[in-house]
């Protein structure tokens, strides 16, 4: 006999054994919990974004209450739908449409401004719902979703960011993974940057509760901040197109101030701290721009100061040759002053003086060169 | 030689399902899910239409008030639920536990059938009548459910294509005898990994019966629950689906069971799944082919799905064939004299060698994503049930292809409470006739 026909023998009482302890082991009958939460681990991605392709394209001839659409699709304005929308591209909705469902799509959509949406929106892309529109669902996306003025929905959800406009409402939740920017927020970031970037509309509603600005902005935001914006006339947009040229002006000046200085020998941070220290008239204003803890922007800024690229009162004060050459770093410019001047020395501090009259002047009366 | 080519064609359709349940479990382990699958998550909660809860009952005294108790303790607005109890033809005290609980909780609804005890799908076809929300949850009398499962199996509605969802069973009495056991690997197999892996897959995930729901517009466009039909889960989700809706699968929506812990619990339950799955094949599997809205790998997974009973059926017959290939000494590529000896072991294990071996990999895999992992050395059981199976779903076909049976009787397993009498509050277990007593009974 080949001793070979054994082996399954000996593969199953190997497999069985562990099975009979299993059988005959003591059971225990005492209470049990029941798990209230299950935890839901994340897997690595093997993408099934064709098989999902497939029977979409597959679904598109079912009829029904669900409309489905191949490809990008672009709904004309006054347009009544009374059917779910599935889009398989990306969606536009025309102004002053009316769905009565839901809207689907794996791309991004755009809901048109004034159009009611009577279901949900659900997308895959960005979705943008344009002013005064009406969403009486829940508006969910994978991307990053904008609710302009005085559009209404009822929730929104999403990984990335919401932002809303002015006067926006939603009227129960909003959920993002990322960040939630209001119209303030967009404001400040506008009014941060430069001017040419910003479009200031004098119908925006800003909602201040608190300054959050620096001194200097404020002038800006009061006039950004109508109390009464549906009165605007032509002289109100004079206004402001004349303020915003000024504040233009104001920021190339100080902005140029930075080209005049040489950062090789600073780290990054310290850089981008005496680039807004240029800009700044305060520490608190440093710090709002810089977004950083007040005491380490202080470190920097004594840093710099040793170095000697401000003097104590955070102003820019451009280091001298001398100052390099020498060995000693502490000198300040009190102590450079008191030493005698030799003629190449004497025409650089004559030079410095000549920066440093022009910058006296420029912080007594930033807009008078505006003017 | 004719059986040899019998034996190859068997033994290729059973290399068909190992490869599915190989790509159903790779896919759980790796796959990337659906779309929307993250939204849904997050919707949970934010998304709260009218949920109407489907409860039918025959003689289920045992069960029904820990069942009722849960429903008030769902986390879900009381203002926009409702639980509908069908008591169906109950000869025990099922109706009179159920009014007690509709005098005190204005939500939960009772409608008795004293003319009924034909079936489950015929109270649910009752109750669909009274209820009034958009969504229309089932659930058995002997489920004891999450606190929030209504949110979870609620939120994939959201989506318009959506038309019936599907939560996951949990059994909890495993520790009672070792058939529990093995229906809790099955089950572990069945949920975890296969209907997990058809959600994924953008397959159809099946509507298991209980624990799951439909939206009200889609069950009445299909014509709610076919009596005809001993599986009418089945046979719901595949008219769903030729609908064209989609069915979605919950992972973390579980609800608990109490599993049958008899050899004769288990054949019969059983036998009822395979003659409901092989009429549910019959009726629509040429539909399935002709559905010019299904894709290619829908209807190669949708049959495969439908005749997924009849391969017990396919292994007891290679079973037959490897033996009288052994008595006829018949020619064969595997021919020598230590080959026979194999030959004809193999013959007998056929299934845990070929087609059985992907649906134990797949329970093992499972039980040890949920962490339960000393049920893995009770894998090689699952050979002898598998050897039930092949019995089971042979008298099946016999008994289809001779009678015409509908479902027009209760075939529901006995239950005793021990399933979720474990979890009673302060980890005492108190009876559900204690309840109705201090109800004033």
């Amino acid at each position: 006999m080949n001793p070979l026909i054994l082996l399954p023998f000996i593969l199953l009482g190997a497999l069985f054994t562990p099975t009979v302890f299993e059988i005959f082991k003591r059971k225990d009958k005492g209470p049990k919990e029941i798990p209230e939460q299950t935890t839901y681990e994340e897997k690595p991605d093997v993408d099934t974004s064709l098989l999902e392709r497939a029977r979409e394209k597959a679904r598109v001839n079912v009829s029904g209450e669900v409309m489905r659409i191949t490809g990008d699709a672009s709904i004309p304005g006054n347009t009544e739908i009374n059917n779910h929308l599935v889009v398989q591209g990306k969606l536009k909705v025309g102004k002053k449409c009316h769905i009565i469902g839901s809207v689907k799509a794996f791309g991004d959509v755009e809901i048109g401004e004034a159009s009611v949406v009577e279901g949900h929106v659900l997308s895959e892309g960005t979705i943008v719902i344009r002013r005064d529109c009406i969403i009486k669902g829940i508006v969910d996306s994978l991307k990053d979703i904008v609710i302009e003025e005085n559009a209404v929905v009822e929730a929104v959800s999403t990984e990335k960011t919401v932002k809303i406009g002015s006067n926006a409402k939603i009227n129960r939740r909003i959920l993002s993974g990322s960040s939630i920017i209001t119209s303030l927020q967009e404001a400040q970031a506008e009014v941060v940057k430069k001017p040419k970037e910003t479009k200031i509309s004098p119908q925006q509603q800003v909602a201040v509760e608190q300054p959050l600005v620096p001194p200097v902005v404020k002038p800006v935001l009061g006039v950004l901040a109508p109390e009464k914006p549906a009165e605007t006339t032509g002289t109100s947009d004079q206004i402001f197109s004349h303020l915003k040229e000024r504040i233009r002006k104001f920021d190339e000046t100080r902005s140029n101030a930075a080209e005049e200085f040489s950062l090789e020998d600073l780290s990054p941070s310290e850089a981008k701290v005496f680039k807004i220290a240029l800009k700044s008239s305060s520490l608190e204003e440093m710090c709002l721009r810089l977004l950083m803890d007040p005491s380490e922007v202080k470190d920097i800024l004594d840093g710099l100061i040793k170095k000697g690229f401000l003097d104590e009162t955070f102003k820019p004060k451009k280091p001298s040759l001398e100052e390099h050459v020498e060995p000693a770093p502490a000198e300040t410019a009190s102590t450079k002053e008191k030493t005698e001047p030799s003629s190449s020395d004497s025409k650089k501090r004559g030079r410095r003086k000549e920066l440093s009259a022009v910058d006296s002047q420029k912080s007594e009366d930033p807009f008078k060169e505006c003017k | 030689m004719i059986l040899t080519i019998i034996i190859s064609v068997l033994f290729l359709l059973m290399l068909v399902y190992t490869c599915r349940h190989l790509i159903f479990t790779y896919s759980t382990l790796f796959g990337k899910s659906q779309s929307f699958v993250k939204s849904f998550k997050r919707i949970a909660g934010v998304f709260l239409p009218k949920v109407s809860i489907l409860i039918p009952a025959h003689n289920e005294e045992f069960v029904i008030g820990n069942l009722l108790d849960r429903m008030t303790e769902l986390t879900y607005p009381k203002n926009k639920l409702e639980v509908i109890l069908i008591d169906d033809g109950s000869t025990d005290t099922t109706g009179q536990i159920a009014d007690d609980y509709a005098m005190k909780f204005s939500f939960i609804k009772v409608i008795h059938r004293p003319n009924g005890g034909g079936g489950k799908p015929a109270a649910l076809n009752d109750g669909i009548k009274f209820t009034t929300g958009e969504i229309i949850l089932t659930s058995d009398a002997d489920y004891y459910p999450q606190l929030d499962i209504v949110e979870k199996l609620v939120a994939p509605f959201v989506d318009p294509e959506v038309g019936a969802v599907q939560g996951r069973v949990v059994v909890m009495n495993e520790e009672d005898s070792i058939v529990s056991k093995i229906v809790t690997l099955e089950r572990i197999s069945g949920y975890r990994i296969d209907q997990e892996a058809r959600d994924k897959l953008v397959l159809v995930p099946q509507y298991g019966g209980t624990v799951g729901g439909f939206r009200r517009e889609a069950l009445e466009k299909v014509g709610g629950w076919d009596r005809n039909m001993l599986t009418e889960d089945t046979d719901l989700t595949i008219r769903l689906v030729l609908k064209g809706y989609q069915i979605r699968y919950v992972n973390d929506a579980e609800s608990y069971e109490e599993s049958v812990t008899t050899w004769r619990a288990y054949w019969n339950q059983r036998y009822r799944w395979a003659k409901g799955h092989m009429q549910c094949a019959t009726k629509h599997l040429k539909n399935v082919l002709k559905a010019p809205f299904l894709s290619g790998i829908e209807k190669v997974e949708l049959t495969l799905l439908l005749c997924i009973y009849f391969m017990p059926i396919f292994v007891l017959v290679a079973w037959g064939v490897g033996v009288a290939s052994f008595i006829t000494c018949e020619e064969t590529f595997l021919s020598s004299e230590t080959m026979e000896y194999y030959f004809f072991i193999l013959s007998i294990f056929t299934c845990s060698t070929v087609g059985s071996f992907t649906p134990f990999f797949e329970a093992g895999l499972g039980a040890y994503l949920d962490n339960r992992k000393r049920l893995l050395w009770l894998l090689p059981v699952l050979n002898f049930t598998f050897l039930i199976m092949a019995f089971c779903c042979t008298k099946a076909l016999i008994d289809l292809s001779l009678t015409r049976n509908g479902n027009y009787k209760w075939n529901h397993t006995h239950h005793n409470g021990k399933g979720n009498g474990h979890n009673r509050k302060n980890g005492q277990m108190v009876p559900t006739v204690s309840i109705r007593t201090e109800m004033g009974g």
